[in-house]
This record gives structure tokens, C-alpha cells and sequence, in this order.
């Protein structure tokens, strides 16, 4: 044993453990790349071969607190949609408002008579499930209803879109339609368009690649389908222990073998966060809510079912590599660091092959995401181009493009990077995945502020959406370990949607 | 011809009741919407050419 080395060994045994971490990395970008590569699969394998015309009785209800800016023409554009009048029942649900939301809403009752109805709810505040289970129980007393459409009483539902989703519930395996929640504010800004390419993102194109898939992650809470059967199964109420209401239902839906259907061409506007406070809110509610809902389901990641796919490989790796996506971030750059601190030549190997994936799934992505809604993306073509964060797209640059970052450029100045100036380039470009989340933190701690108001927004365009996204999803890790309140907390809501 | 809500022309032209289409109105635009699907092929062709002219500037200027 006197030949044997400990010294190597131990060193092969750090560079094995620190390429383990860089590769964590790569999961959420092979995640990325699966969802896309079977989006144009739709084209074969999606619902429409089954769907049928159908028009049943339809109960929609709204729950609405405060919302007297808005419920009004929610309810007239309800009553203009293309769909049979004798078929439509609409239920606000009114949750305690202090404002003029129930005289504007028993306004609307008579001037629609048998048509909308007004619910009041004496004890308010408790949250979107109790007010809707409220609505539901009253729906549920009579045999009318055929199928509940739960919405949020501010969102437009284009004309044509009940019907694109009622026809699909023709099909007696489907337990629920979702429709395509598009960012409608009139009053666009920075972060309302990131937002509507995100929200691109994840339902023309990645909820076309669940629906071929056969498992969807998420109901749209503001446009949820449900037959009376499938309420029935489930319960016949929405679930109020968690603040992740809507993908619960998705969930049991499935577990009770029922299909659940994304219709990409219902589209329904809705009103989303200007600010990055606001959108913080709501995304760590929502983060939270996804905790609960990982932890309630443990028994069915990554196991074959009869009944559901939830449990396909595929499913589970999309679900996990979004969940655990900063801690996939920051695991990959201690890794790139560590290895650049041993001086690995590994480091800028595995540098490259990281990034160079990242770059042409983000290209890919960003490329097939620009054509699914183009009236869109062509207004958000700054955003289209800036989605992964400027900084971001230098380090791409750097792993792509070899020498371009490190000698061509500096070369077209007369510079040239000394051995210690390459050292701290490279030690920047593999610290900056994880750091970027600190700038998305600072964007949102400035944004109130004067200087702020200005720096927010370029904070944001440097650092990536993305990363702002995955901050706020390691605030909900922090959030979770201290075992904060988990309180449902209204995104607020002033009627800047454009029909 | 009526807008979708992708901002193309769709095939159906529009219903002379928008409420009660009839079913034959409420089947073609189904079976429209189905054909329309195909386009995500040629969508995620143009995609990977993005991808592939990346690729190329790569190979001929960077290694």
C-alpha cells in the first residue's frame, strides 16, 4: 500500500464531488429543453380529435372582494361572450367588500335577470378558496349546472373563449380546461412584459408540451373548467389548507384518472403585478403554496401510475428543476468555483459545456416562445431579448464564443488579459448565476426609492427575469425554514386590463 | 375570416349568431384549430435554424 497516493486521491475525490455540483446545473436546462422539444409534438398528440361541440349549462363563479372598479365590466363582457344566454349562470360571490361592489353587483343582477346572481359573504377576508366554496355549495344545491367555471373577477375572457374550452369537456375522461392567461395590462411596462413572455413561456408553449405529455402542473386560477362530476370527485369544494388552491385541484383531478386539457387559443386577459414588490407577493405565495403541494403528493414523484402521469420521470424532473432551481444555481457555482480554485483545467471545460447548453435551449426557447404569440412578443421584443439578463448573455458569450470575452475584445482596445486579470474574469463569469439573485434582491429593496424608480428597472434588464424569479423562490426557502405565516395575501388589482 | 387569438386569420368566417353558431359552425372551427396545430412544426424548425446559425458562427469563427 506504500505506492498509494492520498494525496491524488483526495484530490480526485474533491474534483469528482465539485463536478457533481456543477452538474446539478445541467438539470434544469435538460428539464428546459425537454419541455420545448416536445412542444411541436402537439401538432400529433393533443385533445382537439376528441373534442366535440358542446355547450352545457355553465355556473361561473367569481369571488370578489373590493372589487367595485372592476366586477361591473367583468359581468357585461361575461354576458357578451359567444355563448348561449339560457346556458349561462354567473355567481358573484361577494367576500364582506367594504367598497360599492354588492350595489354595483345587484345592479347587474337586475339587469340581467336569472342570469347573474349576487352571494354575500358576511365574514370576509379568509381567503380566494373559502369565498369560491361558498359560490360552489350554492351551485351545487340545484341539478343545473353542467360544468364551473372559476375565474378571478377582473380577468377578460375573449369572446370565443368558453366555448373553445367547453368543447373539450364533451370527452368524458376530461375533469377540467384551462385556458391561456395572457398578460393584458393597457398600461404595459418593463415588468409587465417580462411577465407576459413568461407567461408565454409557460402556457402556449410549456403547457402545450404537458398537455402532450398527458400531466398538467397548474389549473390558471383565473380560468379553471371543471365538470360537475369532477367537482363532485374532488370533493365538491376547493382545498383551503394551502394557498396553492388551484394546483391542488389540478392535482386530485388527475389522481382520480381525469384528463386535464390546456386550450392555447382561449385566451383570457388579465392584469398582472407592475412592481417588483407586488409581483414578489404573489410569486412567493405561489412558491409556498408549491411546497405544500410537493409535500402533500411525496408518494407520487417519479412512480409509474395506471391512473395519472404526474409520476412519468419527465413530469417530475420539469416540476423539481423549477422548484429547486437556485439551489441548483448556487450548487453549480460553488462547483465552477471550487474547480477554479484547484486549478482544474475541468472548470472551464465544464463551464462550457454548461452554458453552451443553457445558450442554445435559452435560443431555442426564446426563438419557438416569439412565434406562439406574436402581437405579443413583437411589443416585448426587448424583453425577448434581454429575458436571460444582459449580464447573463455575456457569460453565454464568453462560453459560447471562445476568446471572445477574454481576448478579442480587449485585443480590439490594445489590451490583453493578464494571468491574474483571467483568473478573477473567469471567477466573475462562474460567480454571476448565483450573484444575479442578489441584484434581482436589490432591484426590489431600491424600487421604492427615487433613484430606484430608475435603477429597478435596469437592475432588472442586467440581472434577468429569471433571476428574479428564482430570488424570490429563495425567499420562499428562507420563508419555509423560519416557518413564517403562510398568509393568503390579495395581489391588488386597479383595472388596467385592455379588452 | 375572423381574428384568433393569435392574431392570425383564422378559416372560419364568422357565425351569423355568435351565440348559438350551430354545431357544424362550432366542428369546422375545431377542425381548423386541429390543422392549425401542424404550424408548431415548422415554428420549432425555425427555432432550431436559430440555434443551428449559432452553432455555425461558433464553428467558423471560434475554434
Amino acid at each position: 500500500m506504500s505506492g498509494f497516493d492520498w494525496g491524488q486521491a483526495g484530490t480526485l475525490a474533491l474534483e469528482i464531488f465539485l463536478l457533481v455540483l456543477v452538474a446539478t446545473g445541467a438539470i434544469p436546462v435538460l428539464a428546459g429543453a425537454l419541455s420545448f422539444i416536445v412542444i411541436p409534438f402537439h401538432a400529433f398528440k393533443n385533445h382537439y380529435k376528441k373534442a366535440k361541440p358542446y355547450t352545457p349549462n355553465v355556473a361561473i363563479v367569481i369571488p370578489a372582494w373590493n372589487e367595485g372598479a372592476v366586477i361591473a365590466a367583468s359581468v357585461d363582457r361575461l354576458m357578451s361572450l359567444d355563448y348561449p344566454l339560457d346556458h349561462l349562470h354567473v355567481y358573484v360571490v361577494d367576500d364582506a367588500s367594504t367598497d360599492n361592489t354588492p350595489d354595483v353587483v345587484k345592479q347587474k343582477e337586475l339587469q340581467y335577470p336569472g342570469n347573474v346572481f349576487h352571494l354575500r359573504r358576511d365574514k370576509g377576508g379568509e381567503g380566494k378558496a373559502h369565498t369560491l366554496n361558498h359560490g360552489i355549495a350554492v351551485v351545487l344545491a340545484d341539478d343545473w349546472m353542467e360544468a364551473l367555471l372559476v375565474m378571478d373577477a377582473d380577468v377578460i375572457y375573449q369572446r370565443d373563449s368558453l366555448r373553445r374550452m367547453t368543447r373539450h369537456l364533451s370527452d368524458p375522461k376530461v375533469g377540467a380546461v384551462s385556458a391561456y392567461i395572457r398578460e393584458g395590462s393597457a398600461d404595459k411596462n418593463y415588468l409587465t412584459r417580462f411577465i407576459g413572455l413568461e407567461y408565454v413561456l409557460s402556457q402556449p408553449a410549456a403547457r402545450r408540451a404537458q398537455n402532450v405529455l398527458g400531466a398538467q402542473a397548474c389549473l390558471a386560477g383565473g380560468a379553471q373548467l371543471h365538470t360537475r362530476e369532477n367537482l363532485l370527485a374532488i370533493g365538491g369544494r376547493i382545498d383551503t389548507s394551502s394557498l396553492a388552491e388551484d394546483t391542488i385541484t389540478t392535482f386530485e383531478t388527475q389522481l382520480r384518472g381525469r384528463e386535464v386539457v390546456f386550450e392555447p387559443l382561449a385566451v383570457v386577459l388579465a392584469e398582472e403585478p407592475g412592481s417588483i414588490d407586488a409581483l414578489w407577493k404573489q410569486r412567493l405565495r405561489w412558491a409556498r403554496g408549491n411546497v405544500t403541494v410537493t409535500a402533500r403528493y411525496k408518494h407520487i414523484w417519479f412512480r409509474h401510475s395506471k391512473v395519472h402521469n404526474l409520476g412519468s420521470f419527465a413530469f417530475g424532473i420539469v416540476w423539481f428543476s423549477l422548484w429547486l432551481l437556485p439551489i441548483a444555481m448556487v450548487l453549480s457555482s460553488i462547483g465552477l468555483i471550487g474547480l477554479l480554485f484547484m486549478h482544474s483545467e475541468l472548470a472551464a471545460q465544464v463551464f462550457s459545456i454548461l452554458w453552451i447548453s443553457a445558450a442554445m435551449t435559452y435560443a431555442f426557447t426564446l426563438a419557438l416562445a416569439a412565434q406562439l404569440d406574436p402581437p405579443l412578443t413583437s411589443r416585448a421584443w426587448r424583453e425577448v431579448v434581454t429575458f436571460p439578463g444582459i449580464i447573463s448573455i455575456i457569460v453565454i458569450a464568453a462560453a459560447f464564443f471562445p476568446g471572445l470575452i477574454e481576448e478579442r475584445i480587449p485585443g480590439l482596445f490594445g489590451l490583453e488579459l493578464t494571468e491574474t486579470g483571467e483568473f478573477w474574469l473567469r471567477f466573475s463569469l462562474y460567480v454571476w448565476i448565483s450573484f444575479s439573485m442578489v441584484g434581482a434582491w436589490i432591484a426590489r429593496k431600491i424600487e421604492k426609492t427615487a433613484i430606484g424608480r430608475v435603477l429597478s428597472p435596469a437592475l432588472i434588464y442586467l440581472v434577468g427575469y429569471g433571476s428574479l424569479l428564482c430570488a424570490i423562490t429563495f425567499d420562499s426557502y428562507i420563508k419555509e425554514i423560519r416557518k413564517a405565516d403562510a398568509k393568503w395575501d390579495k395581489t391588488e388589482k386597479t383595472g388596467r386590463v385592455a379588452s | 375570416m375572423t381574428d384568433n387569438a393569435h392574431g392570425r386569420r383564422s378559416a372560419t368566417s364568422a357565425p351569423v349568431d355568435p351565440r348559438n353558431p350551430g354545431d357544424a359552425y362550432l366542428q369546422n372551427e375545431i377542425d381548423t384549430n386541429r390543422r392549425d396545430e401542424y404550424r408548431l412544426i415548422g415554428k420549432a424548425l425555425i427555432a432550431l435554424v436559430f440555434v443551428a446559425v449559432l452553432v455555425v458562427v461558433r464553428v467558423v469563427f471560434f475554434e
